[in-house]
C-alpha cells in the first residue's frame, strides 16, 4: 500500500504564513477519487511542486485552485478567506496552461494584456505593464506579432508574461514545458525558477518529470491516487524517502528485497549485513542509488554475489546491470573496473546511511 | 454552476427551436392519414386510403421509378468521376490543379438556377431532347463534387505512403490504385454514395429545367402543387420523407458494422 | 558495393512517371467538367448577348440584355427583394442556429445524437419541406386554426402564405441546418483550455463570449453564411410554392425567361446577374474570414 494518509504539511514555522491552503479537500468524478482528502499549505513566496503520474491528481487539484473544479468537501483559503464559492474569474490568481493557451486571434500585446483588460486598467497602464512583463521574460520586441508565428519557447514565454502582468499573489503552471524538447527545457526551467525568485510569487507547480521537480522546487509534494506520499524539499526526498513509491518516483533507484533478523538485514545471496533495528518489519525492501553500490571481484563483507547481464554507456561511465541470487537486477556503475556480460562479479551494500529501508516485500 | 440561469434559457431555446423544427414534418405525416380531403384541423378520421390511391396512381409510380434510376444512375457515374478526380488532385502535380478543384464545387456553389439554364442551353443548342438522360447528366455534374470532397479527405488521412509501398513493390500506379487504395476507400464511398443518392433523389432546382416528359418524386409533387392540391400529395410526400430517410437507417447500419473508421457519418458532410 | 550508404540530396516531388497514367485518372473527370461545368457556364455568357424571335435564339452580339437588366424597373425591385430575403433568411437562421449549436457544443453529453436529431430533416427532400409549411401557414391551416381555437384571432392571418413571409420562413427552415453545421463544428472545436484562460484571467461569462468564443467561431459564422445567403438569393422554389404573386424573386425572373416568356438571352443576362452577386458576396465573406483555414483541399 503505498503511503500513509496525507500529512499536514507547514513548511514553515507559523501556519499563519500559508498563502494557500487546501484543508481536507476531496473530489470525485463519478466512481473515480481524483483529490482523496488532501491538506496543503504553500506560504507566500514559495515554489512548490506537485510531483506524480498521471491520474495522481495533481491537475485536478490545480483545477479545484483555481476553479475551474469545485471540491466535493474540504475548503480552499487564498489569503485566509476561502475561496469555494468563488468563480475562476473572480479569483486572484492566474494560470499558465499545458498548451499555453494563447488567444489565437489577438496578438502577443492584447494576450499579455488581456487580464488587465478585463479589469477596465487604462489603456497606458496596460501598454506600460505588458511591455514590463514582456521584459521579464525576454520578449521586449514581440509586442505587435500574432501568436502562431511564434516557436514554442516564445508562445511559453508569452502565457507566462500574461499571468505575470496582473501581478497576482500565486500563479499555477500546469506542467507547461512539457511541449518543449529536452535542451529547451531545461533552459526555461533555469529560467522560470528565476523570474519566480525575482518578482516573489508564488508557484504552484505541477508536473510528471521529477527531475524538473527536484531542479525548480523549493518544496516538492509527492503525489499518488489522489493523496500527498510525501511532501518536502527536494534533498529530503532524494535522500529520505518515506515510502517504497517516493523511492520509486524521485531518482534513480535499486531496489533489494530483504529479510529482517535480529542482527540486520539478510539480502539475495544470504549475506547478512549489520542494520538498526527494523521494529515492526518482517520484510523490507532497501532502496539504495546506483552510485552507492561498488562492484567488485572477489567477495567480501556486504558483497552480493551476481552475474553481469547487460552493459550500457553512457557517456561518461558505463552502467552494468547484474543479476543477483533470487533474480533481483541492480544497476551499477562500473568505474574503471573492466566487466564483460556473464562475468560474475560481487555486488557491494554502501553504509546504512545511504540505503533507505521501506516498508515492503519483493520489488 | 454560475452559469445554470443561460444554461436553462438555451435548454427552452432549443425546445423551441426542435419544435420549430419536427412540426411541419410532423403535421404532414399526420394529415396523410386524414379522411377528410381537405388538409384542415382538425382530423376527420383515419385512414390509409391516400396511400393506396398514391399506389395505384400510375404517374406517381413511374415517377418513383424514374427517380430511383436518375439517382442510382447518377451516382455511379459521379462515383467514378470524382474518385478518379480526387485521387488524381491528391497524387499529381499538375498545371491547372487549383483550377481543377475549383470547377469542381461550382455546381454546389453556384445556385441551382444558373446551373439548371446554363445546361437547358447547352442542350438546346446541339439538339439534345430533355429526357431522364438530360436529368442524370445534370445531377452527375454536381454529384462529382460529393465524391471528389469525401474521397479527397479519406486519401489525406491515408497518406501517401500506401500506394507508394505498393509501388514499391512491384504495382504499376494503376494496379496501386486498384488494389492498395480502393479496397480503403470502401467505407467512404458507401457514405458519399448514400449522400449523393440521396441529393439526387430529393433534388429539384436544377431537374426542373431538364425534365422531358418523364417526371421525378420531386417534379410530380412540385407540378401537383402548382395546379392544385390533392391529400394525395400528403401520402406522396410522407412517403418520400421515409425513403429519405431509409439511406441513414443502412449507412447507420453499416458504418456500425465496420465499426473502426468511424469518420464517415453520412450526417456530417 | 563500394559503399555502405549514400547520401541523396531532398527526394524530388513525385512526377508522373508517363503522361499516360494522368491521363487515365484525370481524363474522365477533366473531360466532364470541361463539358458539363466550363462549356454550359460560360454559354450562359456568350447567350446573354444574344437575342430571340420568341421561338429561336439567334446568334448576336447585343447589349440590350444586359443593359435591361440594369434599367428595367422590375428587374431592380425583384433584386432588392431577394437581397432583402436573403438577408434577413441568413440572419433568421444564424439566430435560431447559434444558440442552438452553442448548447450542442458545451452543454450536451450526447453531442452526436443532438446533431443528428437537430439535421435529420436535412435529408427529408426540399420539396417535401417547402409542402409541410402549407399545411401549417395557410388559411385553415394549423396556425390559423389553432390561434382561433384558443380565440386570439377572429379571422385568419392571410399572409402567413403565399407571401415574402412565407417564403423567409420556409427558406429559414430549409437553409437552418447548414448554418447549424457549419456553427457547430467550430464551436465543438473550441480548446476548452483557450476559454478557461478568458475566465482565469478575470473575464466573466458575459465578457468571455464576446472576446473570446465568438471572435473564434468567426470562420463558422463565414462558412455558414456562404452557404445559406447564395442559396436563398438564388431561389425560386419557395417563392413559386409559397410566395404568390408579391414574392417574386431573382430567379423567378429567371424561371419565368425559361418558361412562358421564352426569352431566354435575357434570363442569361438575369443569370449574369445573379452569379456576379453571388460571387461579390462570397468573396466579401472570404476576405472578412481572413483566410483561416480556408482551403477546403
Amino acid at each position: 500500500m503505498p503511503g500513509t494518509r496525507s500529512r499536514t504539511a507547514e513548511p514553515f514555522d507559523s501556519p499563519d504564513a500559508a498563502l494557500l491552503s487546501l484543508r481536507g479537500v476531496r473530489k470525485e468524478f463519478g466512481r473515480v477519487v481524483a483529490v482523496d482528502s488532501i491538506d496543503l499549505d504553500v506560504a507566500e513566496g514559495a515554489f512548490v511542486t506537485l510531483l506524480g503520474p498521471s491520474g495522481c491528481g495533481k491537475t485536478t487539484t490545480l483545477n479545484l485552485v483555481a476553479g475551474f473544479e469545485s471540491p466535493d468537501v474540504g475548503e480552499i483559503l487564498l489569503g485566509g478567506t476561502r475561496i469555494n464559492a468563488l468563480p475562476p474569474h473572480k479569483r486572484p490568481l492566474n494560470t499558465v496552461f499545458q498548451g499555453y493557451a494563447l488567444f489565437p486571434h489577438l496578438n502577443v500585446e492584447q494576450n499579455v494584456g488581456f487580464g488587465l483588460r478585463m479589469q477596465r486598467t487604462s489603456r497606458e497602464e496596460i501598454r506600460r505593464r505588458v511591455a514590463e512583463a514582456l521584459e521579464k521574460v525576454h520578449m521586449p520586441q514581440m509586442a505587435r506579432r500574432s501568436v502562431d508565428q511564434l516557436s514554442g519557447g516564445q508562445q511559453q514565454r508569452v502565457a507566462l508574461a500574461r499571468a505575470l502582468v496582473n501581478r497576482p499573489r500565486l500563479i499555477l503552471l500546469d506542467e507547461p514545458l512539457s511541449a518543449l524538447d529536452a535542451q529547451l527545457r531545461k533552459a526555461m526551467q533555469v529560467e522560470l525558477k528565476r523570474i519566480q525568485e525575482s518578482v516573489g510569487i508564488t508557484f504552484v507547480y505541477v508536473t510528471h518529470d521529477q527531475e524538473e521537480a527536484l531542479v525548480m522546487s523549493d518544496l516538492v509534494c509527492v503525489m499518488n491516487e489522489g493523496r500527498i506520499e510525501q511532501l518536502g524539499p527536494p534533498r529530503e526526498l532524494y535522500d529520505n524517502p518515506q515510502t517504497l513509491f517516493v523511492a520509486k518516483f524521485i531518482g534513480r533507484n535499486n531496489f533489494l528485497p530483504a529479510q529482517v533478523v535480529a542482527e540486520g538485514l539478510v539480502f539475495p545471496g544470504g549475506v547478512v549485513v549489520p542494520f538498526a533495528e527494523q521494529p515492526g518489519l518482517e520484510t523490507a525492501v532497501v532502496a539504495v542509488r546506483p552510485e552507492r553500490l561498488a562492484l567488485w571481484k572477489e567477495p567480501g563483507p556486504r558483497r552480493l554475489p551476481g552475474t553481469v547481464r547487460a552493459l550500457r554507456f553512457l557517456g561518461d561511465r558505463i552502467e552494468a546491470e547484474v543479476e543477483l541470487e533470487g533474480g533481483t537486477t541492480v544497476s551499477v556503475y562500473a568505474n574503471g573496473m573492466p566487466v564483460e556480460p556473464a562475468r560474475a562479479v560481487f555486488v557491494e551494500i554502501p553504509a546504512p546511511e545511504y540505503c533507505r529501508v521501506l516498508e515492503g516485500s519483493g520489488t | 454552476m454560475f452559469r445554470l440561469p443561460t444554461v436553462f434559457g438555451l435548454r427552452l431555446f432549443a425546445v423551441l427551436a426542435f419544435v420549430f423544427i419536427y412540426a411541419p414534418i410532423a403535421v404532414m405525416v399526420v394529415f396523410s392519414f386524414n379522411t377528410s380531403a381537405i388538409s384542415v384541423w382538425p382530423l376527420e378520421g383515419f385512414t390509409f386510403d391516400w396511400y393506396v390511391r398514391m399506389a395505384q396512381a400510375s404517374d406517381i409510380r413511374a415517377a418513383f421509378v424514374n427517380s430511383m434510376v436518375v439517382a442510382g444512375t447518377s451516382t455511379a457515374v459521379a462515383g467514378v468521376l470524382g474518385t478518379l478526380g480526387a485521387y488524381t488532385a491528391h497524387r499529381f502535380r499538375f498545371v491547372g490543379k487549383h483550377a481543377l478543384q475549383r470547377v469542381v464545387l461550382m455546381p454546389l456553389v453556384v445556385p441551382g438556377v444558373v446551373t439548371g439554364i446554363a445546361l437547358l442551353t447547352m442542350f438546346d443548342r446541339v439538339k439534345l431532347q430533355l429526357s431522364l438522360r438530360t436529368i442524370i447528366l445534370g445531377h452527375v455534374t454536381f454529384l462529382i463534387a460529393v465524391f471528389f470532397t469525401m474521397v479527397f479527405a479519406r486519401l489525406q488521412s491515408l497518406g501517401v505512403a500506401i500506394d507508394r509501398a505498393a509501388m514499391d513493390l512491384g504495382a504499376s500506379r494503376l494496379r496501386a490504385f486498384v488494389f492498395a487504395i480502393l479496397p480503403n476507400l470502401k467505407l467512404t464511398l458507401v457514405g458519399a454514395a448514400v449522400i449523393a443518392f440521396t441529393l439526387s433523389f430529393d433534388e429539384i432546382a436544377v431537374t426542373y429545367f431538364l425534365t422531358g416528359t418523364q417526371n421525378t418524386v420531386p417534379m410530380l409533387i412540385y407540378s401537383m402543387l402548382r395546379t392544385g392540391l390533392t391529400p394525395t400529395v400528403n401520402a406522396l410526400a410522407t412517403f418520400a420523407l421515409l425513403f429519405s430517410l431509409l439511406p441513414i437507417v443502412v449507412a447507420s447500419v453499416i458504418t456500425a458494422r465496420l465499426g473502426r473508421d468511424s469518420e464517415v457519418e453520412p450526417w456530417t458532410v | 558495393m563500394s559503399q555502405l550508404a549514400h547520401a541523396s540530396p531532398h527526394p524530388r516531388r513525385r512526377r508522373p512517371r508517363r503522361g499516360g497514367t494522368l491521363a487515365l485518372f484525370a481524363g474522365p473527370p477533366v473531360l466532364w467538367l470541361l463539358l458539363f461545368v466550363i462549356v454550359p457556364y460560360s454559354g450562359i455568357l456568350v447567350f446573354s448577348f444574344w437575342k430571340t424571335d420568341y421561338v429561336d435564339l439567334i446568334p448576336a452580339f447585343t447589349w440590350s440584355n444586359l443593359d435591361r437588366l440594369v434599367t428595367d424597373p422590375i428587374v431592380r425591385t425583384v433584386a432588392l427583394r431577394s437581397l432583402w430575403i436573403a438577408l434577413v433568411v441568413t440572419a433568421a437562421t444564424f439566430a435560431i442556429s447559434f444558440p442552438l449549436a452553442y448548447l450542442g457544443a458545451f452543454h450536451v453529453k450526447r453531442k452526436k445524437l443532438f446533431v443528428f436529431l437537430v439535421i435529420a430533416p436535412m435529408w427529408v427532400s426540399y420539396i417535401v419541406r417547402l409542402y409541410s409549411w402549407r399545411l401549417l401557414l395557410g388559411d385553415d391551416g394549423v396556425i390559423n386554426e389553432g390561434l382561433r381555437a384558443v380565440g386570439l384571432i377572429s379571422r385568419p392571418i392571410d399572409a402567413l402564405l403565399f407571401s415574402p413571409f412565407a417564403v423567409v420562413v420556409t427558406l429559414t427552415y430549409v437553409y437552418m441546418p447548414f448554418m447549424f453545421v457549419s456553427l457547430f463544428s467550430v464551436l465543438e472545436g473550441l480548446d476548452e483550455r483557450t476559454l478557461r484562460a478568458a475566465s482565469d484571467l478575470y473575464a466573466n461569462p458575459v465578457k468571455r463570449f464576446f472576446a473570446v468564443t465568438l471572435p473564434l467561431t468567426k470562420p463558422g459564422i463565414a462558412a455558414g453564411v456562404m452557404f445559406v445567403f447564395p442559396l436563398t438569393f438564388g431561389d425560386y422554389i419557395a417563392p413559386s410554392l409559397v410566395g404568390g404573386t408579391s414574392s417574386q424573386m431573382i430567379a423567378n425572373l429567371i424561371q419565368n425567361q425559361f418558361g412562358v416568356t421564352f426569352d431566354w438571352p435575357f434570363g442569361a443576362a438575369l443569370a449574369l446577374g445573379l452569379l456576379a452577386v453571388v460571387m461579390s458576396a462570397l468573396w466579401v465573406l472570404e476576405r472578412w474570414r481572413n483566410v483561416e483555414d480556408v482551403r477546403v483541399f
